[in-house]
């Protein structure tokens, strides 16, 4: 986890608010480095985690999570993380066996049209089950859902209604019921443009999921253009607060990924230009 | 993103050739076993291949990852893009790496046939002991220099292929590559006439060509090894957002009008550091004791896909019935690809296809700004 | 106007809040729930995009015994056995029958939507203006409330539901942090339409304050809450100056100086013509012979 993302969030894995569904999104860049974060930061923060990893391997994700300091198969085995390797599940239903097999989760690969209701009932039985603690195990804290992303499914034929309608049930059920929290990513190609008569884009998909979220992290590459040391720009955007007026708070800052995690500092102060 | 731990790189050639004009073995701080045809990227350790095009190569950051698939827009005759599929699977004859090449319209080997010569001249000499499936060089005595004799010993030009233990060659594109070259890699082939599509119950989502394709794939990988075991990572991940770089061909331009597109260098993404090479190759150290085969790389070549000749009305009609059947297939080969020691280039003539669907269809999309 | 409006809505009326992605119109909505119930109308919501809990929050202190919250939250769709309310029950008989089970027939009824855009994902525009122009007309319920997000559908869809309405309301960011503008247009029975501006922001207990009129002018001022991170701070190196060193800086004499006169010259200009003004340097040899007087020409 990155500590200035923290400390720029005003959480911390021993305190954060419950019962948030904060939205990742990127415009022509890479946000995953933040699914990466939150990926470690509940984890050290012991929460029982449900990552639904639909773009890359579980290797993938458990190196990088190594040099954030976390052992993603250690956590598999004791039972605080359920993972959903995506590629792996698609081959058995894009590859039609003979024998029945595979699990519904990835029924949508049969048959966009169906929906994402099979997803959501895989996301719900693995998030209820930590709320039965059964013999010997651990008691892990609130559940928290983690989909990365949202818009291979677009691309995979589900349509944005769909999408809206899974990230909703799942709110209802993650954060409301469940007081835990959700971190989804969704990613965006083009420009903002007027998508006045396209139902399926993405850019609707990320509208609705930002009128459903409560806190929203927009990551962008710079306007000028490509930077060694500063990798982009993070729009921190708070939805829903305690107080607060009915307008959203946004703060602009920029990041540099490295090694070991990613600083954040305010626009100008780059370590590289003071 | 590592700044190449110096330590862990290893030389490309792990041969021992007494011709080698040094003694100096560099210090490994682990046992590596190396393919040949690889290099470990110095942004951010990822293993690469060449992709037969040095300065494509040079685009894409030193080379093309294993684990990824470049996904190429065919210019409009198909000139530029197959020469470019030619130049990835020429590569892989002369890197020893074994090819699997998929058509809908040409014959596989037609394709094969018209592979570029490889120019060759400084490629060493090596011991037959050391590679079993070189063919075995019989020498007569060597010609031994009156002038020049202190060079004798040093390797001589050949002419016929041993095996190259560098990294990117050069090819005459006037010439076509010799049979005895060609044949000695293992070539896999998919065309699709051949393979009639046989009325099933199971419902697929993609094209019963297309998961034929897959399916095809899926066995030679586990036929022949390639596949990496779960427990094992993976070498590559994309660059940025996905496994594809998309490069456009417009009729007949080359590769000069992607410079504003593609800068230079990647900046060193944080998600395309998986794995530190030297303890995901240890793992292949263990297997390889197991097996006692040596690992290698499997070259994917598909060609055209989302043309009419694949099933796929993708580029037929403004809106087509199977709009997602490409990406679905797409993302089944990043799934094989992940798990698995090889590399995809695959054609797609995208200006048949309407935009709007060509945007859903590279939804893994590198784009990398233009550093100015 | 909007107090007009919040003080209570024809009877028959439709009022649309709608909003965007940047400014949620869901406070001015709870506003609006909380002046019907002080006015001791029965309200009846239908949430389908946040739960109760957090529709209630804020209404605390108000009589809340009359808000009666139909859960379309948790099951919209008819996912799980046992549905609330769904997406489907969204129709003329089946309100008239919710609001007709819970409430006193006297006490004037007002339905509130939470929200049109949720309903329009998955029911036709053209079927949920139906039942909207059925509950303005029927008498089962005394006004409607609906909160639309504008940017969440065709211009069309958008303009449809809007027609119907009696009273839209459109909610933009404003110029100050929890300042909102409202841009009002209301259609009167006699077929006047009325259309204002008006900034706002609410306050804690829900009661909406009006500041002013919307002026057009004006930049967006920035909100106050911004820190200005301190650039001179966490450097290797000392961009700071002590007060000796500023009095020092300040008591430097600048190597170009003009003297008096040249400056006075300077700023007044003279009546037309150039003057040359040239102030010998140390270095300057002025010799005012003329070179030229040793050429032997």
């Amino acid at each position: 986890m990155y500590t200035e993302l923290n400390s720029i969030l005003s959480t911390g894995p021993d305190s954060f608010t419950q019962g948030d569904f904060i939205l990742v999104s990127d415009r022509q860049s890479d946000a995953s480095f933040l699914i990466h974060h939150f990926l470690s930061f509940y984890l050290r923060a012991r929460c029982k985690v449900c990552f639904l990893g639909l773009v890359q391997s579980f290797s993938h994700y458990s190196a990088v999570s190594q040099r954030l300091g976390v052992s993603l198969a250690q956590a598999k085995e004791k039972g605080q993380l359920v993972f959903l390797e995506g590629l792996n599940e698609s081959l058995s239903v894009l590859i039609p066996q003979e024998t029945h097999a595979g699990s519904q989760d990835m029924d949508f690969l049969r048959d966009p049209a169906v929906g994402l209701r099979s997803l959501y009932e895989f996301v719900q039985s693995s998030v209820r089950s930590s709320v039965g603690v059964e013999e010997g195990a651990e008691e892990w804290g609130p559940p928290v859902l983690l989909v990365d992303d949202l818009s291979v499914l677009l691309s995979l034929g589900v349509s944005a209604g769909a999408v809206l309608d899974f990230s909703h049930y799942c709110r209802a059920t993650v954060c409301s019921q469940l007081q835990g929290n959700m971190v989804m990513l969704v990613r965006c190609d083009g420009e903002e443009e007027e998508e006045d008569g396209d139902d399926e884009g993405s850019e609707r998909l990320l509208k609705g999921l930002t009128h459903q979220c409560s806190l929203a992290l927009n990551v962008q590459g710079l306007p000028t253009g490509y930077c060694r040391d500063i990798h982009g720009q993070v729009e921190v955007c708070w939805r829903r607060r305690q107080g607060d007026g009915q307008n959203a708070q946004k703060k602009l800052f920029q990041y540099k990924v490295h090694d070991k995690g990613a600083s954040f500092f305010a626009r100008g102060t780059s370590s590289a230009v003071l | 993103m590592m700044a190449a731990p110096v330590e862990s790189v290893c030389k490309p050639s792990a041969e021992r050739s007494p011709f080698s004009a040094t003694s100096f073995q560099k210090k490994s701080r682990s046992k590596l076993i190396s393919i040949p045809g690889t290099r470990p990227s110095v942004q951010n350790g990822q293993l690469l291949v060449s992709t037969g095009v040095t300065s494509l190569d040079f685009l894409l950051g030193g080379g093309l990852a294993v684990g990824t698939v470049l996904l190429i827009e065919e210019d409009r005759y198909d000139s530029y893009s197959r020469m470019i599929l030619k130049y990835f699977l020429a590569e892989g004859v002369v890197c020893r790496h074994e090819l699997f090449v998929a058509a809908a319209q040409d014959n596989p080997d037609d394709i094969l046939q018209e592979l570029p010569a490889p120019i060759l001249d400084d490629v060493a000499i090596h011991k037959p002991a050391e590679q079993p499936r070189l063919p075995c060089e019989t020498h007569d005595s060597l010609d031994s220099m009156m002038i020049a004799w202190r060079y004798q010993n040093l390797p001589k030009v050949q002419s016929a292929l041993a095996s190259s233990s560098r990294f990117g060659h050069y090819y005459d594109v006037s010439k076509t590559m010799e049979p005895e070259i060609r044949q000695a890699a293992k070539c896999h082939r998919f065309y699709l006439p051949e393979h009639p599509t046989e009325s099933s119950t199971t419902r697929s989502p993609v094209l019963k060509s297309y998961s034929a394709l897959l399916r095809s794939l899926q066995e030679v990988i586990h036929r022949e090894g390639f596949d990496v075991a779960a427990s094992m990572a993976p070498l590559a991940a994309e660059h940025r957002c996905g496994a594809k770089n998309v490069l456009g061909f417009l009729g007949g331009s080359h590769i000069g009008s992607l410079s504003d597109r593609l800068s230079s260098r990647s900046p060193p993404e944080f998600e395309n550091t998986t794995q530190d090479i030297s303890t995901s190759l240890k793992y292949f150290k263990s297997s390889y004791s197991s097996i006692s085969k040596s690992r290698n790389i499997l070259r994917i070549g598909l060609h055209s896909l989302g043309s009419a000749l694949w099933d796929d009305d993708l580029s037929c009609h403004d809106n087509p019935t199977h709009r997602h059947s490409l990406t679905a297939f797409l993302y089944g080969l990043r799934a094989l690809l992940r798990s698995s020691l090889s590399v995809a280039v695959v054609t797609v003539p995208s200006h048949l296809i309407q935009w709007g669907l060509l945007l859903t269809l590279c939804f893994s999309v590198t784009r990398y700004d233009s550093g100015l | 106007m909007l107090p007009e409006l919040l003080q209570g809505v024809d009877a028959g009326g439709l009022l649309i809040i709608q909003d965007s992605a940047g400014c949620s119109g869901r406070h001015l909505l709870k506003s609006f729930i909380n002046a019907a119930l002080n006015r001791e109308e029965a309200v009846h919501v239908i949430g389908f995009e946040v739960s109760e809990e957090e529709l209630r929050d804020g209404s605390q202190g108000s009589p809340t015994q009359r808000l009666h919250f139909h859960n379309a939250f948790s099951d919209p769709l008819g996912w799980t056995d046992h549905p609330a309310f769904t997406v489907h029950q969204f129709n003329l008989e089946e309100l008239t029958h919710l609001v007709k089970q819970t409430s006193h027939p006297k006490a004037a009824t007002t339905l509130v939507i939470d929200s049109l855009s949720w309903i329009l994902r998955h029911v036709s525009p053209s079927a949920v203006c139906k039942t909207l122009q059925q509950l303005k007309k029927g008498g089962a319920v005394r006004a409607t409330i609906g909160l639309l997000h504008a940017d969440m559908h065709q211009r069309g869809t958008v303009g449809s539901i809007c027609h119907l309405a009696t009273s839209v309301i459109t909610v933009a960011p404003g110029a100050k942090g929890d300042e909102a503008v409202a841009k009002i247009t209301k259609r009167s029975k006699s077929g006047k339409v009325i259309q204002e501006e008006e900034i706002f922001n609410i306050k804690e207990d829900l009661t909406v304050m009006v500041q002013s009129k919307a002026s057009h002018t004006g930049p967006k001022q920035p909100g106050p809450e911004e820190q200005e991170t301190d650039p001179t701070a966490n450097l290797t190196f000392n961009l700071r100056l002590s007060d000796t060193e500023r009095e020092a800086k300040e008591k430097l004499a600048l190597p170009f100086v003009f003297s008096k006169a040249k400056k006075t010259a300077l700023l007044h200009l003279g009546p037309g013509s150039g003057r040359i003004l040239y102030e010998p340097d140390a270095n300057d040899d002025y010799d005012q012979e003329d070179p030229d007087d040793d050429l032997d020409v």
